[in-house]
C-alpha cells in the first residue's frame, strides 16, 4: 500500500511502501508539483531502488531552479539507504526525531 | 476384420487332387485394363446395387424367389450361413447345378473359399480364371461353353471332374468395392440366358447387403469382446498395485497410475518387509496396451515372490532382470526403480534401470536434485554384473519422488514437454503438503498444462516424503508472475515466512530491498519471457538465505556489476546501477550461479 498527497504545509506526505510498481504514480505527483520543497517520510516503511529513482529524478529538476528537495522524518533503515546511495552528500536529510 | 471368412457354398464338389484335364494357357494374363470378352459373354459394370432397372423386368417367379431369399437373410445369420443360403437361392432361381459364392479378402488381394462342411480353406488369385476376370473387371461374365474359352481355368472356376459346362459369374461389389463373386454353373436350359443375368445381378445386389450386414455385425461383437478382455486385463493389472498405502512410522506416501489406454505398461508397488525395510517399485514396461501391461505384471509378480523368499535387493535385481531377457519379446524391455527404503536409518537403496531422472527434494535447500539411473533397462540383456546401488539420504522434509516418462513428456498443444521443470515448480511449493495433496497437484499441474491435448504415455508417480521434525529448520519456495504486480504477494510472503520462523520482522526491510531489487531486474531484462521467477527462503540459526532462480535467461551476473561512485556530483547521478551497488551493501554473501540457461542469486543476511 502507497500514498502520496500534500500536507497542510504545502509538504509531499508519502505514507506505506515506494516499490517498483509504485514509482510511476509518485513520480506523475511530483511532476504535477512545480516547486516541490520538503518531503515528509514518517509514514513511509520502505523505499526500493525504484523510488531513490523518483526522488532523485525530481531532485534534478529542482535543482535546477536552484532549490533542492529536503526530506524530513526519515527513519533508521531508510536513512541507511540513503546513506549506502551517497543520497546525504545531495539532499537535505533530517532522520525521524531530528 | 481380418483372416478368411468363412464360406458357405452350394455343392462345392472337393477332391484332395486339385488337377483338372484342361489348364489356362500359360501365356493368357488378363488385367483389368485390356481385357475384351468374347462375343459370347456379355458383361456391364456398374455397382449390382443399382440394377433395380433390370429387375423390374425379372419373371415373376424369379422375383419371388428373390424375394423369398431376401426375408430368409433377414434373419440373424451368421456368415456361412448367409452365404449358404444365397447360393442355394441362387441355384434354385437360375436352375442351375451349383451356385458358390467367394469372398474377397484385401488382406490377401485374393478370393476366399472355404469348405461348408470341410472347414478346407481355397483361395484363389484375381489373375486366374474366370473368377479372376469377374473380380478384376466388376463385371458379369456370361460364358456359354466354358471348355472353348480360353479365360476358363478349371482349378479356380472348380472344374474339378471337367463336366463344367456354362457358367455364369456375377462381382458382388458394393460402393465400387469388390466384396465378392457369385458362380453359377450349369444352366438346366444349356446356358444361361440374358435374363437369368438380370436374374443373378439382382440377387447379387441382396447378397452384398446381407453379407455386409453380417461383416458389420461381426465386427461390434469382436470389438465387444475386445472391450470386455481389456477390462479384465485392466482389472487384474490394477489388482496388483497397492489398494492402501503402507504406514511407515515417520513418511508419508502416495502412489498413482494413470494409464494411457484402458491398460498400460507401468506399474508400481510398495511392500513393506519388516520393522524397517520397505521396498519400492516403479516399472515402465516399453509401449502401452496389453502387452506390456503383462510384462509389467509379470515383473510385480516376480518380484513380490523373490522378496517373500528373503532375497537381497541386488539378487532380486539380477535374477528378475535374466529372467525379463528370457521371457519378454526381442525389442521389449522394462525400465524400473527398485529400491529399499531403510526408515530408521532414513536411507533409499536402489537400482534405477533405465528408470529416471529421480526426484530428490531437499528441504533444507528447497532444492530438486534430479539422480540419473544406476544402468540399462530390464530385460534387455544380462547383467555382466550389477552396478553398485545409488544411496539416497532422506533429511527431515525431503521427498522422493518417482515418476514416469509420461509425466516428464506430457505434452501442452504447441508440442512443449512438461518437463521437470514443471514438477520442480509443484514439488517447491507444495512439498510440506500431505504426499496424496502433492500427488493430485501434480496430476492437476499436468492437466492444466495439457490443454486437453491427448495423454500419450502412462503417467504414474510415487512420492515419499519423510517427516519434518517439529522445528526443524526448512526452506520455502514459491513462483512468482514476472511482473512489478508480484511485488505485493513476494513481500507478503517475506513476512510471513519470517513471522514462521519467529525471526526478527526489521529484517523485512533489506531483505525485502535485495529482493526487490533482485527480483525486478529479472523482470526488466527478460521481458518476453513466460517462466515465473522461483523464490526460496530458507534460514540457519546464524543466516536468513534467498535464493531467487530465473530459468531460460542468458547470464548476468550480478556481482559483477560496475561499482557506483556514491560521490559524484548530483547532474553526474544515474539511477541505473544503484539498486545492485545497494544490494551488494546490505546483503552480506551473495552468490551467482549461471546452468542449463538458469540463473541463481543466493544472498544471506546474518541472524542476530
Amino acid at each position: 500500500m502507497f500514498e502520496i498527497g500534500r500536507g497542510e504545509a504545502g509538504e509531499v506526505v508519502l505514507k506505506g511502501r515506494l516499490d517498483a510498481a509504485q514509482c510511476d504514480k509518485a513520480l506523475q505527483f511530483m511532476d504535477a508539483i512545480a516547486d516541490p520543497r520538503v518531503v515528509d517520510f514518517a509514514g513511509l516503511e520502505y523505499i526500493s531502488s525504484a523510488g531513490l529513482g523518483v526522488l532523485l529524478k525530481t531532485q534534478k529538476r529542482v535543482m535546477q531552479a536552484g532549490r533542492g528537495l529536503r526530506l524530513v522524518n526519515v527513519n533508521k533503515h531508510i536513512h541507511d539507504i540513503f546513506r549506502y546511495a551517497g543520497f546525504d552528500k545531495i539532499f537535505e536529510i533530517a532522520r525521524a526525531g531530528d | 476384420m481380418t483372416g478368411p471368412q468363412r464360406l458357405g457354398c452350394q455343392r462345392v464338389r472337393t477332391r484332395n487332387s486339385r488337377t483338372g484335364s484342361r489348364r489356362r494357357p500359360a501365356n493368357v494374363q488378363d488385367s483389368a485394363n485390356d481385357y475384351e470378352p468374347p462375343a459370347s459373354s456379355r458383361r456391364w459394370r456398374g455397382d449390382a446395387v443399382n440394377e433395380t432397372q433390370q429387375s423390374m423386368s425379372l419373371r415373376p417367379e424369379a422375383l419371388l424367389q428373390i424375394l423369398e431369399v431376401t426375408r430368409k437373410l433377414a434373419a440373424p445369420f451368421d456368415l456361412e450361413s448367409v452365404l449358404a443360403e444365397i447360393g442355394e437361392a441362387a441355384r434354385d432361381v437360375l436352375h442351375a447345378e451349383r451356385a458358390t459364392v467367394w469372398l474377397y479378402e484385401p488382406e490377401s488381394d485374393s478370393l476366399v473359399l472355404t469348405g461348408e462342411s470341410s472347414g478346407t480353406v481355397v483361395r484363389a488369385s484375381l489373375d486366374r480364371g474366370i473368377l479372376g476376370v469377374t473380380a478384376r473387371t466388376r463385371a458379369i461374365v456370361n460364358v456359354p461353353d466354358c471348355r472353348v474359352d480360353e479365360r476358363f481355368d478349371p482349378a479356380v472356376d472348380l472344374d474339378y471332374d471337367q463336366d463344367v459346362r456354362c457358367m455364369l459369374s456375377v462381382p458382388l461389389v458394393e460402393q465400387n468395392h469388390l466384396v465378392g463373386v457369385l458362380q453359377v454353373v450349369d444352366s438346366a436350359h444349356g446356358h444361361f440366358s440374358a435374363e437369368d443375368e438380370r436374374v443373378a445381378t439382382t440377387l447379387a445386389s441382396q447378397c452384398v447387403v446381407f453379407i455386409q450386414r453380417e461383416r458389420l455385425t461381426r465386427t461390434v461383437v469382436m470389438a465387444e469382446k475386445l472391450d470386455r478382455e481389456i477390462k479384465l486385463a485392466r482389472d487384474i493389472q490394477m489388482s496388483t498395485l497397492p489398494s492402501d498405502m503402507p504406514r511407515v512410522q515417520g513418511y508419508d506416501m502416495a502412489g498413482q497410475f494413470c494409464p494411457a489406454d484402458e491398460t498400460g505398461g507401468d506399474t508400481f508397488d510398495l511392500v513393506p518387509l519388516d520393522d524397517q525395510r520397505l521396498f519400492v517399485l516403479l516399472g515402465d514396461a516399453s509401449g502401452h496396451g496389453i502387452g506390456p501391461a503383462l510384462s509389467s505384471t509379470q515383473m510385480t509378480g516376480m518380484l513380490r515372490v523373490a522378496l517373500r523368499l528373503g532375497a537381497d535387493l541386488d539378487s532380486i535385481f539380477a535374477q528378475v532382470n535374466n529372467q525379463l531377457v528370457e521371457d519378454l519379446p526381442e525389442e521389449h524391455f522394462v525400465t524400473a526403480f527398485l529400491g529399499m527404503l531403510d526408515h530408521r536409518r532414513h536411507q533409499v537403496t536402489y537400482h534405477a534401470a533405465g528408470q529416471g531422472p529421480v526426484l530428490h527434494f531437499h528441504a533444507e535447500t528447497g532444492e530438486c536434485e534430479w539422480r540419473s539411473p544406476t544402468t540399462f533397462p530390464m530385460g534387455f540383456m544380462r547383467y555382466p554384473e550389477v552396478e553398485p546401488p545409488g544411496v539416497i539420504s532422506l533429511e527431515p522434509g525431503d521427498v522422493l519422488g518417482l515418476i514416469s516418462d509420461g509425466v516428464f513428456e506430457r505434452e501442452d498443444p504447441a508440442g512443449q514437454q512438461f518437463g521437470t521443470e514443471g514438477v520442480e515448480r509443484i514439488v517447491g511449493l507444495h512439498h510440506s503438503k500431505p504426499m496424496s495433496e502433492l500427488l493430485a497437484l501434480i496430476l492437476e499441474g499436468l492437466h492444466h498444462f495439457a490443454r486437453g491435448a491427448q495423454q500419450a504415455d502412462d503417467i504414474t508417480i510415487v512420492l515419499i516424503r519423510r517427516r519434518a521434525e517439529a522445528g526443524a529448520a526448512t526452506t520455502v519456495q514459491r513462483y512468482f508472475k514476472r511482473s512489478f504486480t508480484s511485488l505485493e504477494s513476494i513481500f507478503q510472503y517475506i513476512e510471513d515466512f519470517l513471522r514462521a520462523k519467529s525471526l526478527d520482522v526489521a529484517l523485512r526491510e533489506p531483505v525485502d530491498f535485495i529482493v526487490e531489487e533482485l527480483f525486478t531486474n529479472m523482470v526488466k531484462y527478460n521481458p518476453g519471457n513466460e517462466h515465473d521467477i522461483a523464490i526460496a527462503l530458507g534460514c540457519t540459526p546464524d543466516a536468513l538465505t534467498v535464493r531467487l532462480t530465473d530459468f531460460d535467461v542468458d547470464a548476468f551476473d550480478v556481482t559483477r556489476a560496475p561499482p557506483v561512485d556514491i560521490d559524484k556530483p548530483l547532474a553526474e547521478r544515474q539511477i541505473g546501477g544503484l539498486g545492485l551497488h545497494l544490494v551488494r551493501k546490505m546483503a552480506d554473501t551473495i552468490q551467482y550461479d549461471f546452468a542449463d540457461r538458469r540463473s541463481t542469486i543466493t544472498f544471506t543476511v546474518t541472524l542476530g
